[in-house]
C-alpha cells in the first residue's frame, strides 16, 4: 500500500512517515500543497494523508483540484475541529478527518477503515493461537475450556480479536464497547482488561492480551 | 443620512414647533379680523341700499322724488366713502353722490332683484384695479314705476389696518420663533451636560481600571436609571474579566505541571546512557503525560465553545433507567476494584443529548468514586417533578468544606491542592458538567453533610432554546 504524507510542519512528517512505514505502508512525502498535488496527480496511491493548513496551496484547494481527476481516499488532518471545518472536508471529497492532536494508533485505524470500506462480512469464528471465539453464540474456549464472560468483557474480546495484531486505544475501546464517545480521565477501560485478562490470560501459559504501555491494548499470539 | 448632534435637532424641532403654531394663529387672526371688516362694509352696503329703496318707495313717483331732492342729499351726508345713485328703469343717472369718485363701472346699472340683502352685496373690480363692494338693486316708486339704486363702496380703507396687522404678526412670529431657538438651545444644553459628564467618567474606566464607576448622585432621575444600568454592566464586565484573568492564569498553572514532567524526566534520562527500557520507560510516561495535556485541551476547548453555546444539542428522550445503568455499568469494574458499589433506582425520562448527558453523568461518578470511603455504596436517583427531572448522585465521603461549596464547579478548582498534579483529573470534570446543564437549561447543585456528598442535577421539563 503506497500512501502519499502532505503536511508541513517537520516534526509531525518524521513521525508520520516513521510510523507509516513501520506499519508496513510505503510512504511518500510532500512538505507543501504545491508539490503534495503534483505528486498526487502523477503518483500512483491507495490514500492521501493531507493537512488542511499547508503554505501555498492549502490542503482544500489540493482536494478540490485533486478530485477532478482522482478518487483514491483522502484523510485530512486539522488543528482546527469547528463542525463546519469537519463537514467543509467531508463536502469536498475527503474521506476522514482527524483532529490534532491525536493518537497515532487512531490514525492507523482510521487509515486501515477507509482502506477497506466496503461491505466487510463479519467473520463468525475468530481463532488466535488457542482462543476460539464463537461470535454468533457469544461463547469463547481456550485450550478447550469453557470461558464464561459478562456481555461487555465478551464484546472487549471480541474487538480486540476483530483487530488483531493493531493496537486499541482507550478512548477507541471505550467508544465502541460502552459508546462512551468522549475523552475521560478514568482508569475503567484499564480495569476492564485486567478483569478480562484475569479470565483469559491467566490460568494459561501464552498471554494474547499485550499492554503498549500509554498507547493501548492489542491481542494476538506475539507481543509486538 | 448625516446625524445632526442632539442639541441642534431639539432646538430645530422646538423652533419650528414654534413657528408652525404661532403661523398658524396669525393666519387665523389675520383672517378673523379681515373677514370682520368686509362683513362691517356688506352690512353697511346693504343698509344703504335698504334705505335708499325706502326713499324711493315713500314718493309717489320719479317726479316728487325730484322734488324731494333734499331728502337723498339729507340721507347721503356725511357717507363719504359710499357711491349712492338712483337711476331709473333703464339704468339712467338721476341722483348720484360720489365724493370719493370712485369708478363703478364694472357694476351693473340694472338690476333684476329687490332683495337687497348682505348677500345680494357682491365684489367687483374698478378698471383701475380697486376693490369695491356693490350692490345694485330694484325699488317701486308708490305709481308702480322701478328704479335702479347702486350702493358701492372701496375696501381700499381696510387694506391699511390690514398689512399693519400683518406686519405685526410677522414680527411676532419671529421674535417668537427667536426666543424658543435660544431657551430650548439653553434647556437641550443644560439637559444633556450630565451625558457628557457620563462620557468623561466612562473613558476613565479601562482594563486596568475596572473598579472605576459612574457617579450617580448629581443626576436627573432618568440619567440615574442610565447610570446605574451602565454600572451595573461594568460590574458585570469586571467580574466576567476576572474570572477570565483567573481561568488564564489556572490555565497557566496547571500546564506546568505536566510540562515540567516531560522537561524534567528527559532531561534526567538523557543525562547519560541508559537501557533501552528505560527510554521505553520514558517514552511511554511521557505519553501519559501528553494524553492529559490533550484531554485537558479537549475540554478547554468543550468548556469555550459550551460558554459561546457554539455547540448545538442532539435533543432525544432518554431513558433515565437505561442510560443510568449504562453509565453505572461503565464504571461498575473501577467501583468493584476500589471495594465501592453503584447503585441506580431510576425511572422517568428526559429530553437531553445523550452524548453530553453520559458525559455529565460520567463525570459526576468519577468524581463520587474518587472520594467515596471504601466500602461505600454511590447512589443514583431520579426526582420526576411537574416542571422537570432532577437527578441526584450521592456518595458517602469526606464533606465537601462550605468555603469550598460554590467554587467546585470553577473550572480548575479543586479543594485540596496537592490533588492538582494526581493525573487522573484535569480539574474540569465539574466544569463540564454546569456548563452542559447550563446548555440544557438545567442547573446542578451540590450539598454536603453528614458524611454524604449529594451533586443534584436538574432538567426543565420544558426547555426553550439558548438565545
Amino acid at each position: 500500500m503506497r500512501l502519499l504524507v502532505i503536511e508541513d510542519e517537520p516534526k509531525t512528517m518524521a513521525y508520520l512517515a516513521r510510523g507509516l512505514e513501520e506499519s508496513g505502508f510505503v510512504v511518500d512525502t510532500a512538505r507543501n500543497g504545491v508539490d503534495g498535488l503534483h505528486l498526487a496527480l502523477t503518483g500512483d496511491y491507495d490514500l492521501v494523508v493531507l493537512d488542511v493548513m499547508l503554505p501555498g496551496l492549502d490542503g482544500w484547494s489540493v482536494v478540490e483540484k485533486l478530485r477532478v481527476t482522482k478518487s483514491m481516499p483522502i484523510l485530512f488532518l486539522s488543528a482546527r475541529d469547528d463542525l463546519e471545518d469537519r463537514i467543509h472536508g467531508l463536502e469536498l471529497g475527503g474521506d476522514d478527518y482527524l483532529v490534532k492532536p491525536f493518537a497515532f494508533v487512531e490514525l492507523l485505524a482510521r487509515i486501515r477503515t477507509v482502506l477497506r470500506r466496503g461491505p466487510v462480512r463479519e467473520a463468525e469464528h475468530l481463532t488466535v493461537g488457542d482462543l476460539e471465539i464463537d461470535v454468533v453464540k457469544r461463547r469463547v474456549r481456550r485450550a478447550g475450556q469453557k470461558i464464561t464472560l459478562t456481555p461487555r468483557e465478551f464484546s472487549l474480546l471480541h474487538l480486540l480479536a476483530r483487530k488483531r495484531g493493531e493496537v486499541l486505544s482507550r478512548t477507541q475501546i471505550a467508544s465502541y464497547v460502552w459508546e462512551m464517545n468522549f475523552d475521560s480521565d478514568t482508569n475503567v477501560v484499564e480495569v476492564a482488561v485486567r478483569r478480562l485478562r484475569a479470565k483469559v490470560d491467566d490460568p494459561f501459559p501464552v498471554k494474547l492480551i499485550h499492554t503498549i504501555r500509554g498507547t493501548g491494548y492489542l491481542l494476538d499470539v506475539e507481543a509486538p | 443620512m448625516r446625524q445632526f448632534s442632539l442639541t441642534t435637532t431639539l432646538t430645530g424641532t422646538f423652533s419650528l414647533i414654534t413657528l408652525l403654531t404661532f403661523y398658524l394663529a396669525g393666519s387665523y387672526l389675520y383672517d378673523n379680523l379681515r373677514g370682520q371688516l368686509l362683513r362691517v362694509k356688506t352690512d353697511e352696503v346693504s343698509i344703504k341700499a335698504q334705505h335708499l329703496q325706502g326713499l324711493v318707495g315713500g314718493e309717489d313717483s320719479l317726479t316728487a322724488l325730484l322734488e324731494h331732492e333734499y331728502r337723498f342729499r339729507g340721507q347721503t351726508a356725511g357717507n363719504n366713502a359710499f357711491v349712492e345713485q338712483i337711476r331709473s328703469a333703464t339704468g339712467q343717472l338721476i341722483l348720484n353722490f360720489n365724493p370719493s369718485s370712485l369708478n363703478i363701472d364694472s357694476l351693473p346699472i340694472v338690476a333684476n332683484s329687490t332683495a337687497a340683502n348682505e348677500k345680494a352685496v357682491g365684489r367687483w373690480t374698478s378698471p383701475s384695479g380697486e376693490d369695491i363692494y356693490g350692490v345694485t338693486v330694484l325699488a317701486h316708486y308708490r305709481n308702480g314705476d322701478s328704479a335702479n339704486i347702486v350702493v358701492a363702496c372701496s375696501i381700499a380703507d381696510i387694506q391699511p389696518l390690514l398689512s399693519g396687522y400683518r406686519a405685526t404678526i410677522v414680527r411676532t412670529v419671529a421674535l417668537a420663533v427667536l426666543i424658543a431657538a435660544a431657551l430650548s438651545y439653553l434647556l437641550v444644553y443644560r439637559a444633556i451636560r450630565p451625558l457628557h459628564h457620563i462620557s468623561r467618567q466612562a473613558n476613565r474606566i479601562t482594563v486596568e481600571g475596572l473598579g472605576v464607576r459612574l457617579d450617580d448622585t448629581h443626576v436627573s432621575p432618568e440619567l440615574r436609571d442610565l447610570s446605574r444600568s451602565l454600572n451595573d454592566m461594568f460590574a458585570r464586565l469586571e467580574r466576567g474579566f476576572k474570572l477570565l484573568s483567573a481561568y488564564t492564569e489556572n490555565l497557566a498553572h496547571d500546564l506546568r505541571t505536566p510540562v515540567t514532567n516531560l522537561r524534567g524526566q528527559t532531561e534526567v534520562t538523557l543525562s547519560r546512557p541508559r537501557a533501552a527500557e528505560e527510554y521505553q520507560a520514558l517514552l511511554a510516561s511521557n505519553l501519559e503525560e501528553y494524553e492529559r495535556l490533550s484531554r485537558m485541551i479537549e475540554n478547554i476547548l468543550f468548556l469555550a465553545r459550551a460558554e459561546n453555546t457554539q455547540i448545538s444539542l442532539r435533543r432525544i428522550e432518554l431513558n433515565l433507567s437505561e442510560q443510568l445503568e449504562h453509565v453505572a455499568e461503565y464504571f461498575e469494574g473501577l467501583a468493584d476494584d476500589s471495594g465501592t458499589s453503584i447503585r441506580v433506582h431510576a425511572d422517568g425520562s428526559i429530553d437531553a443529548d445523550p452524548v453530553l448527558f453520559r458525559r455529565v453523568i460520567s463525570n459526576l461518578l468519577s468524581n463520587a468514586l474518587r472520594h467515596t470511603t471504601p466500602g461505600g455504596v454511590i447512589e443514583m436517583t431520579t426526582e420526576t417533578m411537574r416542571d422537570g427531572t432532577a437527578i441526584v448522585v450521592s456518595n458517602p465521603g469526606p464533606e465537601i468544606p462550605v468555603e469550598h461549596m460554590d467554587k467546585i464547579f470553577e473550572r480548575f478548582y479543586r479543594i485540596d491542592e496537592a490533588r492538582a498534579n494526581s493525573s487522573d483529573s484535569t480539574g474540569l470534570g465539574l466544569a463540564i458538567v454546569r456548563s452542559i446543564m447550563e446548555l440544557h437549561r438545567g442547573s446542578v447543585s451540590v450539598k454536603s453533610s453528614g458524611g454524604l456528598t449529594r451533586f443534584r442535577i436538574y432538567f426543565p421539563a420544558k426547555f426553550d432554546k439558548p438565545a
